[in-house]
C-alpha cells in the first residue's frame, strides 16, 4: 500500500506541466529516434544527456527515460514499412512485420505492435511499482563486497547473454575497464595512464565515449544501407485488426510480455534477447507456426511485447541497486550521477520525487505513446522518407556538439571521433559495444568496492565467500563466466552426435 | 588487447600492488590487464588452432570510401573548429558531407545544411548557453 502512496506522490511530480512537457518530448524524441535506423535508444540517450544539464533532474530523467522507451515503439515503424531495424530489438518484428507489409497488412502489423507494447509496458511499469522497492530495501543490507559482486555480475551477465562470442563480448567490457583506469588512483591520489598528459588526470569521460560507440560509430555502419531504404506506404484506414488477428494475438502479449518483464530484471539481457526469446517461445505456442518468418501477428505481438515489458522491468535492478543491466539503464545511470545524483539502494528513499516521478511517468508515457502510435503511426512513417544523406550529417553534427558540451573543450569531441571509429571497428568486427559502456560506467564502484572489501578483510579474498549474500553473488559471477563454455562444449558435442 | 595488457602492466606495476595489508594503486590496472591477456591469448589460440572464423561483413570498396571520406570530414571539422569558429566548421562539414560525399541535391541539401546549424545554434547556444568556440571571422 505504501508503494501505492508514494506512486500517487509520484504522478503529482510527473503531472507538473514542466515534466509532462519533457516527458511528451523525450517520448516523440524516442520515437523518431528508434524509427530511425542507425541510432538507438542508447545513442539517443547519449546525444541527448547534455541538453539535461539545464532541466531539473527529475525532469532530465523523465525526458531520457522516454527516449529509452520511446525507442521501442519507434524501432517497430522501421521494422515493418523498411525491413530494417530501427534498433536491435525490433530484429524480430522486421523478419514478420516486413513479410506482412508486402502483403499489404502493415496497419495491422504496426496496431498489434503498438498494443503488445503499450499492455506490457504499463503491466512491466505496475511489477515495478511493486518489485523495486522490496528489492531497494533487500540491498540496504548491502556491503563492499556484495557492491563488488554485483558489478563483476552485471559486466559478466552481459557478456555471457550479449550473444555472438562471450570472449569477444568480455574482451569489449575488459577495453571499457581499461578506459576507466586513466587518470588518478581513486585512493592513494596517484597519477595511473596518463602518460605526462595533464589533460588524461580527469580521465576519460563516459559521455563522449557513450557518443562515439553508439552514435557516430552507428551512424557510420549505416551509411553502408544509404541505398536500401525505401519505405512501404500505410494510411491509418489500414490500422484497424480483424477479429481473427486480434484472437491470434491477445494471449502472445501476455506471454511476451511476462518473458519480457523477468528477462529485463535479469542484469546483462535487455530487451533484443528478451524480444528474441519471446518469439522463439511464441512459435512453439502457435496454432499456425508454420507461419513464423512469413508475417505471423503473434510473433510480432511476442516480440514487442517483449521488448518493451523488458526496457521497463531493465529499470528494476538500475534504481534499486544502482548496477544497470542493459545499456540503455547505463547511459541514464550516468545520467543520474552527471545531475548529481547518487545512485544505490539509497535512491528511492533519498530521491522519492525522482525515483516515483520516474515510474509514474512512465505510465502516461506509455498512453501517449500508444495515441502516438495508433492514428499518428502513419504521420510518424513520414520521417522515413527524408532521405537519409540529409539526416546522417545531422546526426554527426549533434554528435559533436553533444561531446563538446560535456567540458566545452574540443578534447572530448576528439575522445568521441576516436570512439566513433572504435565502435564501428567493433561492429564490423561482430564485437558488442555494450559491454564496454556498461564496463566504463561501472568501473568505479568495481574498483573501490573490491579494494574496500579487501582492506576490511586485511586482504583476504575469503570475504566474499563468507558472507551469505556474497557467496550466492559469487556463486552467480562464476556461473556467468563458465555458463559461455559450458553451452560452447553442449554445442559441440550435439553437433558431434549429429 | 595484449599490447595493452603488457602496456598497463609496465606502467603502473612500479606503483606498488599492495601496501601493507591492503590493496595498491597498481592492483585493479594490473588485475584487468592479467584478465584482457588471458581472454586476448585464448582468441588469439582459438584463431590459430580453430577452425576458419567466418569473414567479416566488410562493406565494398565504393562504400569504405565513402565512410573513410565522411570520417575525413568529421576530422576536418575537428581542426578546422579553432581556425573557423564551431558553427561556420560545422556548416561546412555539413554542406561538404551531404553534396561533396554523400551526393545528395544541391538545393535540399542547402535548406538541411541551414535547418540543423540554427537548431544547433537555438539548443545550444540559446538555450543550453554554451560558449562555443569563435575563429578568425567572430562567428
Amino acid at each position: 500500500m505504501e508503494s501505492l502512496d508514494l506512486l500517487s506522490q509520484g504522478f503529482a511530480v510527473a503531472l507538473m506541466p514542466v515534466n509532462l512537457g519533457f516527458l511528451v518530448l523525450g517520448v516523440v524524441l524516442g520515437q523518431v529516434i528508434g524509427a530511425l535506423p542507425g541510432i538507438g535508444p542508447a545513442a539517443g540517450m547519449a546525444l541527448l544527456l547534455p541538453f539535461t544539464y539545464s532541466m531539473e533532474p527529475v525532469s532530465g530523467i523523465i525526458m531520457l527515460a522516454g527516449i529509452m522507451y520511446g525507442g521501442m515503439y519507434g524501432g517497430t515503424l522501421t521494422s515493418v514499412l523498411v525491413n530494417v531495424p530501427g534498433e536491435s530489438s525490433s530484429l524480430m518484428t522486421a523478419v514478420d512485420g516486413y513479410q506482412m507489409a508486402r502483403k499489404g497488412k502493415a496497419g495491422a502489423a504496426l496496431t498489434i505492435a503498438a498494443i503488445g507494447s503499450f499492455a506490457a509496458g504499463i503491466a512491466a511499469c505496475t511489477a515495478l511499482v511493486f518489485v523495486a522497492p522490496p528489492l531497494s530495501e533487500f540491498a540496504l543490507r548491502f556491503s563492499a563486497p556484495e557492491y563488488f559482486l554485483l558489478a563483476a555480475l552485471g559486466i559478466s551477465a552481459t557478456a555471457s547473454l550479449g550473444g555472438s562470442s562471450a570472449v569477444k563480448a568480455l574482451l569489449a567490457a575488459a577495453l571499457g575497464l581499461m578506459i576507466s583506469q586513466i587518470g588518478v588512483d581513486p585512493i592513494s591520489g596517484i597519477p595511473r595512464l596518463t602518460f605526462g598528459e595533464a589533460r588524461l588526470l580527469e580521465g576519460i569521460d563516459f559521455l563522449p565515449v557513450a557518443i562515439g560507440v553508439f552514435g557516430i560509430a552507428e551512424v557510420l555502419a549505416s551509411i553502408e544501407r544509404l541505398g536500401d531504404m525505401h519505405p512501404i506506404r500505410t494510411k491509418l484506414r489500414d490500422m484497424w485488426l480483424t477479429a481473427d488477428e486480434w484472437r491470434r494475438s491477445r494471449m502472445s502479449i501476455v506471454r511476451g510480455g511476462f518473458i519480457g518483464f523477468f528477462v529485463g530484471v535479469m542484469p546483462g539481457a535487455g530487451p533484443t534477447i528478451a524480444s528474441m526469446m519471446a518469439y522463439v517461445a511464441e512459435r512453439k505456442f502457435s496454432p499456425k507456426p508454420e507461419e513464423f518468418g512469413k508475417g505471423a501477428i503473434d510473433g510480432i505481438a511476442a516480440a514487442e511485447s517483449a521488448n518493451n515489458a523488458a526496457s521497463h522491468s531493465a529499470l528494476a535492478p538500475m534504481l534499486a541497486l544502482g548496477i544497470p543491466g542493459s545499456s540503455s539503464t547505463a547511459v541514464l545511470l550516468a545520467a543520474l550521477i552527471l545531475l548529481g545524483i547518487r545512485p544505490g539502494p539509497g535512491l528511492m528513499t533519498e530521491q522519492p520525487d525522482l525515483v516515483w516521478g520516474l515510474m509514474a511517468s512512465m505510465f502516461i508515457g506509455n498512453i501517449v505513446l500508444l495515441v502516438i502510435n495508433l492514428p499518428l503511426a502513419p504521420v510518424f512513417a513520414s520521417v522515413l522518407r527524408i532521405p537519409y544523406g540529409y539526416l546522417a550529417p545531422g546526426i554527426l553534427a549533434v554528435s559533436l556538439f553533444g561531446a563538446y558540451s560535456s567540458t566545452l573543450s574540443m578534447y572530448p569531441v576528439g575522445i568521441a571521433l576516436l570512439f566513433g571509429l572504435v565502435g564501428w571497428l567493433m561492429m564490423k568486427l561482430d564485437i558488442p559495444r555494450a559491454p564496454l559502456v556498461l564496463a566504463l560506467v561501472l568501473a568505479p564502484l568495481l574498483e573501490s568496492s573490491l579494494r574496500q572489501s579487501l582492506l576490511l578483510s586485511l586482504g583476504s579474498p575469503m570475504i566474499f565467500l563468507e558472507r551469505p549474500i556474497s557467496a550466492i553473488l559469487s556463486i552467480a559471477l562464476l556461473a556467468s563466466l563458465v555458463w559461455p563454455v559450458v553451452s560452447v562444449l553442449c554445442q559441440r558435442r550435439r553437433r558431434g552426435a549429429a | 588487447m595484449l599490447v595493452l595488457s603488457v602496456v598497463i602492466t609496465t606502467d603502473t606495476l612500479p606503483q606498488g600492488m599492495w601496501q601493507g595489508f591492503t590493496p595498491g594503486p597498481a592492483f585493479f590496472p594490473v588485475l584487468i590487464a592479467g584478465f584482457t591477456a588471458i581472454l586476448a591469448a585464448q582468441l588469439l589460440l582459438k584463431a590459430w588452432l580453430g577452425p576458419a572464423p567466418e569473414a567479416t561483413d566488410w562493406p565494398g570498396i565504393a562504400v569504405l570510401r565513402t565512410i573513410g571520406l565522411v570520417y575525413a570530414g568529421l576530422l576536418g571539422f575537428f581542426f578546422l573548429t579553432p581556425v573557423l569558429g564551431m558553427i561556420p566548421a560545422i556548416t561546412l562539414f555539413l554542406l561538404t558531407v551531404m553534396i561533396g560525399i554523400l551526393r545528395q541535391p544541391a538545393v535540399g541539401s542547402l535548406i538541411a545544411s541551414a535547418v540543423t546549424t540554427v537548431l544547433i545554434y537555438v539548443v545550444f547556444v540559446l538555450w543550453l548557453g554554451l560558449p562555443l568556440p569563435k575563429g578568425f571571422l567572430g562567428l
